[in-house]
């Protein structure tokens, strides 16, 4: 079956971040938490829980996947499980962004006209 | 510290999320609490913690429900034979229960429509025999010195015929009860007022009157204006001072006072002949002051009727009083009834659930290799259990939601045609409080049929199941066999406590009433005007008993009639009068001591009409006349009870107070069934209409034909026009009807009790051959090796129906055991039988026994005609 990217969206801003966090390479649980509020400056925070529940739909989705590759052992924390993003992952975080920006295309275009 | 206590947060979530996420879960919010140092910042972050998981973990579960239900419907939707006949037997038992209890709500459940209720009575005099209504000097003595009640009404029963309004006269029931009553109960009426002590008085100022809404609305069109308007009651102006609200049931009025629609004054005083101390005619209600119980009002009464009694020595006979509960007063006689219907759903519902506990482990047994691949997956039996208890919820919802459609069709059926005896049933209805009560039961009984079938799942041999060589344990046979003795056992409690009710109906419809009630037309006619109830007594007298010889002549000389008559308490039709009976001869210390006879004013030609046997002497006939010598007849009880030795015939006696008229015995009849078919014979003496002390205008006509009575209902419609158009006529219904209405309650326990006993027997005897067929199947190998060793066919008979009439006859012999144990409960509803009846008891072990034999010979002789070489080689 083919897959469709579109047929996921819209996505929950929480879920977004997630996808968006794991686009650089592969990162455990923590690491995501913090790379979203970095990114956001703090204005987006997802909590444990909600994380974990968006990890576990995305699981078994497809859309991202528990990485076997373990970082150097310095590195390693055995408590912590990594997760990077699939092709599927990755194809719906760009839908999603090409959605977003359309929706805020045609919002700009229209609130400009408005004030025009 | 910290740790634990997010552990325990954690907890919320479901077991297999924190499988698979708990551990870094618990990680990450460590790594966030080390990063914070500020208090405050580490409060924030607990907050949002909690919130986050507590907002997470109902849609995880959530989710795991979706899944679970999807895969019980997958499952339940590949064995649709299995999952319909499981929902069939659950919606049964549900649907039953469901119904009892919107009938034992609304009737029973469901508060008096009064003011706090609880602290409503209903006061009896007692004497040595027996306790009943009250002399109006007493009441007035006891609410004048009571301190215990914080009011008291007196009330008695009326009738009133209204007209004068240019529509068809109607003789409607009616109360009258003391100015007091509205406050005591609580309830004022919605327009107007309530009556006044000066309108509680003899006199014309007595002659207003309160409707009910429905009497308002019907045959007053609503009139806003009606409050200070005369209606016509009786021929007499009557002043309408209040209306009473909508909706609101006066079940006292209802259910003591033949369905009163209008409320007049009593208007008693002491100056009455009927108000004396030994006029027991008046019911009394009270409202108990707060906090104070009805045994300290009991005492504190029956200290004040002892009083009373040293104060008149001749009006009391070892007097006491009785506070009764009016709940218990009004709802009493049937909490009985329900109860053992609620008793007989819920073993039905029991029964129910032992069967589909039962096709659960049989399916338990055929996913077993479902179960073990699971299993051997990682999932743990904790996620097992959860699923199955998906599944069993999902199948007992459904069961409920498909019992629930017949349980409102037949809620609509006793709303508009339940017994009489069941008051409030027009109430019934599937209401939030009854699905509140389905949800439970049906939740309730998913875990009754799903734990069994559960302990089977996860102690499967998975190992062996794995491999598909898994064979159903002997445990499961066990269990199997348990929960059929079980079913089996429900079946014979019900099976008999139905036997015993519908043996005691049978006989109680058997019973001579003592007169013949085939082809006859009762119906009640009550005389209202001026001439009938003016203050010339014997003009009244005889004005009435013109009225009713004009209509008899008329309705004896209508086709088909046979005889007719009138008597002012209808045998069975519910109500008698109670009068002292003294002897003349001899005189008693205190007249107070003398029995209560049944007194019935008739008409002549009333044993005739009646077919009442006569038994010695001669009848009641024209001749005793008003003028004439005043004479009695009496029933064959009194004459037995009352003149052991001598000879009743022509003695004197004296009706009421012992200085009433003397009047001579002329003859004996047999007795007449009066309070109810199964009720002893009582004391009766019957009084010539002319000869009685005041005019008797209401009664009740019986007319027997030579067919079809019901055919008469028109012509004497007519009769009744041509005689005075003025006089309604109210109640027509054959004797049958009477009668039946008379055995309505007893009637629909017994048919419900045994469609309960049908429908367990049915489910425990199915159950039973399933679970021999079943386990015919699964020993097949054996029986066949068996066979192949040279066993014969009748020994394989042998073995199937000793392995199966087993757990049958066990549970026979402890559903016996249970029964006798509890049956004593039925005594006050079985009639003319022990309730250790031997030919109910016998019969039950008979109808059990040759079922359980018919549903283990089916599977038992198919094993017997197997083939043991196709068998052996199947394996």
């Amino acid at each position: 079956m083919r897959f469709i990217a579109d047929d996921h969206l819209p996505l929950t801003p929480a879920m977004f971040q997630v996808l968006v966090a794991l686009a650089d390479g592969e990162k455990h649980g923590y690491a995501i938490i913090k790379e979203v509020a970095r990114r956001t400056d703090g204005k987006v925070k997802i909590l444990p829980g909600t994380l974990y529940a968006i990890i576990k739909r995305f699981v078994a989705d497809g859309f991202i996947l528990e990485s076997n590759e373990r970082p150097g052992p310095d590195l390693d924390d055995e408590r912590r499980r990594y997760y990077g993003l699939t092709s599927h992952g990755r194809a719906v975080a760009v839908a999603e962004a090409d959605r977003l920006e359309e929706t805020l295309l045609q919002a700009r275009a229209k609130l400009s006209l408005k004030r025009a | 510290m910290h740790d634990r206590i997010f552990r325990a947060l954690l907890r919320l979530l479901p077991a297999e999320f924190r499988g698979d996420y708990g551990r870094e879960i618990e990680t990450a919010f460590r790594d966030e609490r080390r990063e914070v140092k500020a208090p405050a910042a580490l409060l924030g972050l607990w907050i949002a913690a909690i919130a986050d998981i507590v907002k997470t973990a109902p849609s995880e579960h959530w989710d795991i429900l979706k899944r679970d239900l999807r895969f019980a419907f997958r499952t339940a939707w590949a064995r649709p034979a299995h999952t319909v006949t499981a929902v069939l037997t659950l919606a049964l038992g549900l649907g039953a229960s469901i119904l009892m209890f919107s009938v034992v709500d609304a009737v029973l459940l469901t508060p008096l429509p009064y003011r706090d209720p609880q602290q409503l009575v209903m006061i009896e005099e007692g004497s040595r025999s027996d306790s009943g209504p009250m002399g109006y000097l007493t009441f007035a003595d006891l609410r004048g010195r009571t301190r215990t009640l914080e009011s008291v009404a007196a009330m008695s029963q009326s009738f009133a015929t209204l007209g004068g309004d240019g529509k068809d006269a109607e003789q409607l029931g009616a109360m009258r009860a003391s100015s007091s009553y509205f406050d005591l109960i609580g309830v004022p009426p919605a327009m107007g007022r309530a009556f006044t002590e000066a309108e509680d008085r003899p006199g014309p100022a007595r002659r207003v009157v309160i409707l009910t809404d429905a009497l308002w609305r019907g045959r007053y069109d609503a009139d806003p204006a009606i409050l200070g308007k005369a209606i016509s009651v009786g021929g007499n102006p009557f002043v309408v001072v209040g209306v009473m609200p909508r909706g609101f049931e006066d079940l006292i009025a209802q259910r003591l006072y033949t369905d009163a629609q209008l409320w007049m004054p009593l208007g008693y005083d002491a100056s009455l002949n009927y108000a004396c101390r030994t006029c027991r005619h008046l019911r009394v209600v009270g409202r108990t002051a707060p906090g104070v119980s009805r045994d300290a009002a009991e005492r504190e009464l029956t200290d004040l009727v002892k009083g009373l009694a040293v104060q008149y020595p001749s009006q009391y006979d070892e007097p006491k009083a009785k506070v009764i509960s009016l709940a218990d007063q009004l709802l009493g006689p049937i909490r009985m009834t329900l109860s053992v219907l609620s008793l007989g759903v819920m073993a039905l519902l029991l029964v129910a659930c032992g069967t589909v506990a039962n096709l659960m482990i049989l399916r338990a047994s055929d996913r077993s290799r479902e179960i073990a691949v699971r299993a051997a997956l990682g999932v743990s039996p904790g996620r097992m259990a959860r699923q199955l208890i998906t599944e069993s919820m999902a199948l007992s919802i459904t069961s409920a939601l498909v019992g629930l459609l017949p349980a409102i069709a037949a809620m609509r059926v006793l709303a508009v045609s339940g017994p009489a005896q069941l008051p409030r049933l027009q109430h019934i209805a599937m209401d939030a409080r009854a699905g509140v009560f389905a949800l439970a039961l049906a939740m309730g009984s998913a875990v009754l049929f799903g734990l069994a079938p559960m302990r089977q799942w996860l102690t499967q041999n998975l190992a062996a199941n794995i491999h598909g060589a898994g064979r159903t344990t002997g445990g499961s046979w066990r269990v199997r066999a348990g929960l059929v003795a079980a079913n089996v056992a429900m079946a014979s409690v019900l099976l008999v406590g139905s036997g015993l009710l519908v043996r005691s109906l049978v006989g109680l419809l058997a019973v001579e009433p003592g007169f013949n009630p085939s082809n006859t037309l009762t119906f009640r006619v009550s005389l209202s005007g001026p001439e009938y109830q003016g203050d010339d007594n014997a003009k009244a007298i005889a004005q009435t008993v013109g009225y009713y010889d004009r209509l008899l002549t008329s309705l004896r000389g209508l086709p088909g009639v046979t005889a007719a008559a009138g008597v002012t308490t209808l045998p069975l039709g519910g109500g008698a009068d109670g009068f002292g009976f003294h002897i003349a001869s001899r005189p008693l210390p205190n007249p107070e001591s003398a029995p209560a006879a049944e007194r019935f004013v008739v008409t002549p030609g009333y044993f005739e009409a009646m077919k009442t046997p006569l038994i010695r002497g001669r009848l009641l006939d024209a001749r005793d006349a008003q003028s004439a010598q005043k004479v009695v007849v009496i029933n064959e009880k009194l004459a037995t009870a009352l003149f052991p030795k001598d000879d009743p015939l022509g003695q004197d006696i004296m009706l009421g107070p012992p200085d009433a008229d003397h009047r001579t015995i002329v003859g004996i009849v047999g007795n007449v069934a009066h309070q109810g078919l199964g009720a002893a014979p009582s004391l009766q003496v019957y009084v010539p209409q002319g000869q009685w002390a005041w005019a008797e205008t209401a009664l009740t006509l019986v007319v027997r034909t030579s067919g079809d009575p019901l055919a008469l209902a028109s012509p004497i419609r007519t009769v009744l026009r041509e005689i005075d158009a003025r006089q309604p006529m109210t109640a027509m219904r054959t004797y049958d009807d009477v009668i039946a209405a008379s055995t309505g309650a007893r009637r629909l326990t017994a048919w419900l009790l045994s469609f309960f006993a049908l429908a367990a027997l049915a489910l425990a005897i199915v159950g039973l051959y399933g679970a021999v067929s079943v386990l015919v199947s699964q020993r097949e190998r054996e029986m066949g090796v068996r066979l192949a060793l040279g066993a014969g066919s009748a020994e394989i008979r042998r073995l199937v129906l000793r392995d199966g009439m087993k757990p049958a006859l066990a549970g026979i012999v402890s559903g016996f055991a249970v029964t006798a144990a509890v049956v004593a409960f039925l005594k006050s509803l079985v009639f003319g039988i022990s309730v250790f009846d031997p030919a109910t008891f016998l019969s039950a072990f008979a109808v059990l026994t040759v079922a359980a034999l018919v549903a283990c010979a089916i599977p038992a002789s198919r094993a017997s005609r197997m083939d043991p070489a196709r068998t052996l080689r199947a394996e």
